[in-house]
């Protein structure tokens, strides 16, 4: 007789695929990988030692020499085996050595861009460049509005032609689809590259 | 659970240090487990963690529970524990050596995988 235990066990193993999702503060990381989460995105906290630096945004000399990092993260079964894992990255800067972490194995990177904000994406752009890690530019097109065309965006960033930009709207499902497959055909170009020189 | 609830607060009512303690004690001060968990790495409860389920106590037992009818990342556990990512590594990583949990880790060089990538085209273009 099967147990529950077997039941539940699907045919073949989970394997776990993770996407990173970075961008500025308030870019719209989270809403992304909600309008595609099978689940309402999670949010879990990384604790760090951070060296006692500066000021903090209340005014007050910092002396914290702990912090905690909030990740939210989604999760989607893709088809019987993979599971995708989407997380936003926390953005700021100081964070970076964070991203390690969160960046190791990861198959590729969404870097959301406020075209009126772009500077906040540069700290995501020269990690992943830095890192090698294949991705994508998406411009958040907030209410639909198209500030910047993809072109000024891509001069902007000072990023070479075989980073895609890409519009999206981080609200919409089939919007972060196309953004999604956008970042799967570059790393399938890639892994076809490396396949043929090896 | 209301001791661990600390670490969340953010109206600065409960110093998060004192939340911080707590968790490392938890994993007895150790920051990396024996088993390389990534933070999407999954876990499910095996035979003998069923088997044994009764008998753990405290995180080592909340852990498992939550990995017995589901197939859990150390994030959502994390999440739903509401313990550092570190943390649940590290007790996940014990469980795992003493057979309770089995883990399903993401696929060693996946960027070079076309089959895998090829699939995973195919499924999001399916969502």
């Amino acid at each position: 007789m099967p147990s529950e235990l077997q039941k539940r066990t699907p045919a073949r193993s989970p394997v776990p695929v993770k996407i990173v999702v970075a961008g500025g503060f308030g870019v719209g990381k989270t809403t992304f990988v909600g309008a595609i989460s099978d689940i309402t995105p999670l949010t879990t906290e990384a604790a760090m030692t951070v060296a006692a630096e500066g000021i903090d945004n209340r005014g007050h000399v910092s002396s914290k020499t702990t912090t905690t990092v909030a990740m939210d993260f989604g999760r989607v079964a893709v088809d019987s085996s993979i599971v995708l894992y989407l997380f936003g990255t926390p953005g700021q800067e100081r964070f970076g050595f964070m991203w390690n972490d969160l960046v190791k194995g990861a198959l590729g990177a969404v870097v959301l861009v406020d075209s009126r904000r772009i500077e906040d994406s540069f700290p995501a752009l020269d990690y992943f460049e830095h890192r090698n890690l294949a991705f994508v530019v998406a411009v958040n097109t907030f209410d639909s509005i198209v500030f910047h065309s993809s072109a000024e965006v891509r001069e902007a960033l000072a990023i070479g032609s075989h980073v895609p930009v890409v519009a999206t709207d981080a609200r919409d499902r089939e919007s972060v689809k196309a953004t999604l497959l956008s970042l799967l055909e570059v790393t399938l170009e890639q892994a076809k590259a490396r396949v043929v020189r090896a | 659970m209301a001791e661990l609830d600390g670490q969340h607060a953010t109206n600065g009512s409960q110093p998060p240090e004192a939340a911080l303690v707590r968790s490392y004690i938890m994993s007895s001060g150790r920051a990396t487990g024996s088993v390389p968990l990534d933070i999407e790495s999954m876990l499910q409860l095996t035979w003998k963690g069923a088997r044994g389920l009764a008998g753990l106590q405290f995180e080592r037992a909340s852990i498992a529970s939550l990995c017995k009818d589901e197939i859990l990342s150390v994030a959502e556990l994390s999440a739903r524990l509401r313990l550092p990512i570190g943390v649940i590594r590290v007790i996940a990583s014990d469980l795992i050596v003493d057979g309770f949990l089995e883990a399903y880790l993401p696929s060693f060089g996946m960027a070079d995988d076309v089959d895998l990538i090829s699939r995973l085209i195919e499924g999001v273009r399916a969502l």
